[in-house]
């Protein structure tokens, strides 16, 4: 297992070597001149080139690029056009918080979904396995800008159950900083009610974004755990005297998960890229917001900070699938001694 | 008696209409006996098995009948007791040893799931039962094997655990739905001892099904053969093996290569064995007999006792016995 994990380590510098050369040369070959950007439309040519330089937009693309890499290496990853901050530190900002509501959400599909295909399969073609399609289903088709309204009408508007926006109560204080994971920092530093004010922060824009991910997760468990439920040893199972919920959760789902582990590390990917739309909506200050503006500032250095840092996590997402195999399948496990 | 199926009759329901696979079966098992069940693929001898167990799928529907066991009518119990009845009173190995484990659970984590099922008993006393049970069936390191996953084990191992959870609790009936016919013929030979050593020890009743007349002749005092979903011939192993009645237990009796005269070519029944979707009115074996006649094909015959406790379901075999 140590050896899978050295090289799927060794394979992540080629795959980010190779996503920042394509997120390079794309994002140079756009038109527009993010040093006119800076300096607005009125400055004069001498201005514009001297910003140029500064920026060292007016080398050619190539060597633009061979400096990005060796920056790279060396940890820098640029200086924010639009910020004028280092990007890593604007990362490191806004990403945990982006990251704390992509595993909320993450967490809630699960919950929710693994059941919901479960009773799908055990009751199909029956009212569950309907009504378990209808919901899933919808979540897909509903946009997240859409429900994410619907569900702020509902919870803060009628009900006033929880906030609409922003991640903690504007009088309570942040906890102190350790993992950026407003939860986990609450709870590392005892602190009750910023706990609880975060998780009701939480809940609704964790909750829209996971709608939307519930039905590929459903659907995948539900399809495995047809196909498993009709194996030989679920039928030796039941005549032993198996049956009920041990039948269905100990010996049938965890087989069934195997297939679902791959589906499920995929959606988490787009769950990462999905926050953008979700953040907008609840004021959530994660990377949403902080990726779109630099897009329209054509902030170069930003947004192949972000592509990285995106490509990293998928990288390391299908590490955590892979381990997951590991540990569901004992003959991988096994067939790796050897 | 332990196991009296009366007139059962069993239909799946597909997509183009009802086939009925099993008609009127009737058959007892007494306390200790060892009772065959014979024939060709699709004669229906597996879905017997199973309706026992109510294990069947949902297309299956079990028209008419009763099975009583120990008294109750397993057709009639609700859900909740027919699963308390699985592996506590009646435990059935399968055919196929290399799938029917859990692939992914130790052996003796399988075990001792089963055992806490059906005895009240502690984790830690159940993995040792399990450790027990693994003993039981001749496996060594029993220890060592508790904590393998199947994959790790040969076919013959498997199948000896199969019947080891089969005989956790251990049941009063055990029913074997060919439990060797996936294995290896010197494995085959160690199963069938086994089996049969258990129904010695426990005095546990077992049903065979095999298409294997060794199987049969080694294990069984009494036998059915079955053939399109009916029983056509039943009575004592040494009666139907020595003095078939059936036309069709003689060729299935005549299909067996013959080792005194190995250059013999095998005889073959033939014809293929009956769509079950259009039942003739008469003998279901009629087109593939060498003897039967048109009285044969329009007239269903009776299982009648043509000899004391041995029963066929045959139009000559009367006559025979008339003439």
């Amino acid at each position: 297992m140590k050896k899978m994990i050295m090289k799927r380590l060794a394979l992540l510098v080629f795959v980010v070597f190779g996503v920042t050369f394509v997120s390079f040369f794309l994002s140079h070959i756009i038109p527009g001149d993010p040093a006119r950007m800076m300096v607005g439309q009125r400055a004069s040519e001498e201005t514009l080139k001297q910003v140029r330089g500064q920026l060292g937009l007016d080398q050619p693309v190539w060597i633009q690029y061979v400096t990005y890499v060796k920056n790279v290496i060396s940890g820098d990853l640029g200086t924010s056009i639009r910020t004028q901050k280092p990007v890593l530190d604007d990362l490191t900002a806004f990403f945990p918080a982006t990251l704390e509501l992509a595993m909320a959400a993450f967490f809630i599909a699960l919950l929710i979904g693994i059941p919901l295909g479960v009773l799908a399969a055990v009751k199909k073609d029956r009212f569950w396995d309907h009504f378990s399609r209808l919901f899933s289903i919808s979540g897909v088709s509903m946009p997240v800008f859409w429900s994410g309204l619907i569900i702020i009408l509902l919870f803060y508007g009628y009900l006033g159950w929880f906030p609409a926006s922003g991640r903690i109560d504007l009088n309570i204080n942040p906890p102190t900083r350790v993992t950026g994971f407003y939860l986990i920092d609450s709870l590392l530093s005892g602190d009750i009610v910023a706990f609880k004010s975060s998780l009701k922060h939480i809940l609704l824009p964790a909750l829209v974004l996971s709608y939307a991910q519930l039905a590929v997760i459903t659907r995948q468990v539900r399809a495995s755990m047809l196909e498993v439920l009709g194996q030989d040893y679920i039928r030796t199972a039941m005549a032993n005297g198996i049956h009920g919920w041990v039948l269905l959760y100990r010996y049938a789902l965890r087989n069934a998960l195997i297939p679902t582990v791959t589906v499920v590390g995929i959606s988490f990917g787009s769950l990462l890229g999905g926050a953008v739309v979700t953040e907008t909506i609840f004021g959530w200050p994660g990377m949403g917001k902080y990726v779109v503006d630099s897009i329209s500032y054509l902030d170069f250095p930003a947004i192949m900070g972000f592509t990285l840092l995106i490509s990293i996590g998928y990288v390391l997402i299908n590490l955590v699938v892979d381990l997951t195999y590991y540990f569901l399948d004992p003959q991988l496990r096994e067939s790796e001694v050897d | 008696m332990l196991l009296e199926m009366k007139d059962v009759s069993v239909e799946f329901t597909g997509m183009r209409g009802s086939v009925q696979v099993l008609k009127n079966i009737s058959l007892n098992i007494s306390k200790g006996e060892i009772l065959g069940i014979v024939g060709e693929s699709g004669s229906g001898k597996s879905v017997t098995a199973l309706s026992i167990l109510r294990l069947l799928g949902n297309n299956a529907k079990t028209s008419n009948g009763e099975i009583l066991f120990n008294g109750t009518d397993l057709l009639k119990i609700r859900t909740k007791e027919i699963q308390a009845l699985r592996g506590k009173k009646i435990g059935m190995v399968f055919q196929e040893p290399m799938t029917a484990l859990h692939p992914t659970m130790k052996i003796g984590r399988q075990l001792a799931e089963v055992i806490e099922r059906h005895r009240a008993v502690s984790k830690k006393a159940a993995f040792r039962l399990a450790v027990q049970a693994l003993k039981d069936v001749h496996i060594h390191d029993p220890e060592l094997v508790a904590a393998k996953y199947p994959f790790e084990l040969s076919g013959g191992m498997r199948q000896r655990i199969v019947i080891a959870l089969a005989m956790a609790a251990p049941p009063d009936l055990l029913i074997a739905d060919e439990p060797t016919t996936a294995l290896d013929v010197t494995i085959q030979a160690e199963i069938l001892n086994l089996i049969k050593e258990l129904n010695n020890k426990n005095d546990t009743s077992v049903l065979i099904i095999t298409h294997d007349m060794g199987v049969i002749s080694q294990l069984c005092q009494r036998t059915l053969v079955m053939y399109g979903g009916e029983i056509v011939e039943s009575g004592s192993t040494n009666g139907v093996l020595k003095n078939p009645k059936h036309p069709y237990t003689k060729a299935l009796l005549n299909a067996l290569p013959d080792l005194a005269d190995p250059a013999q070519p095998l005889q073959a029944i033939p014809g293929e064995i009956m769509d079950l979707r259009h039942r003739p009115n008469g003998c279901s074996f009629a087109a593939r007999c060498s003897i039967a006649g048109e009285y044969c094909r329009t007239h269903q015959p009776a299982l009648v006792e043509i000899l004391p406790q041995h029963y066929t379901a045959c139009w000559k075999g009367e006559k025979e016995q008339n003439d």
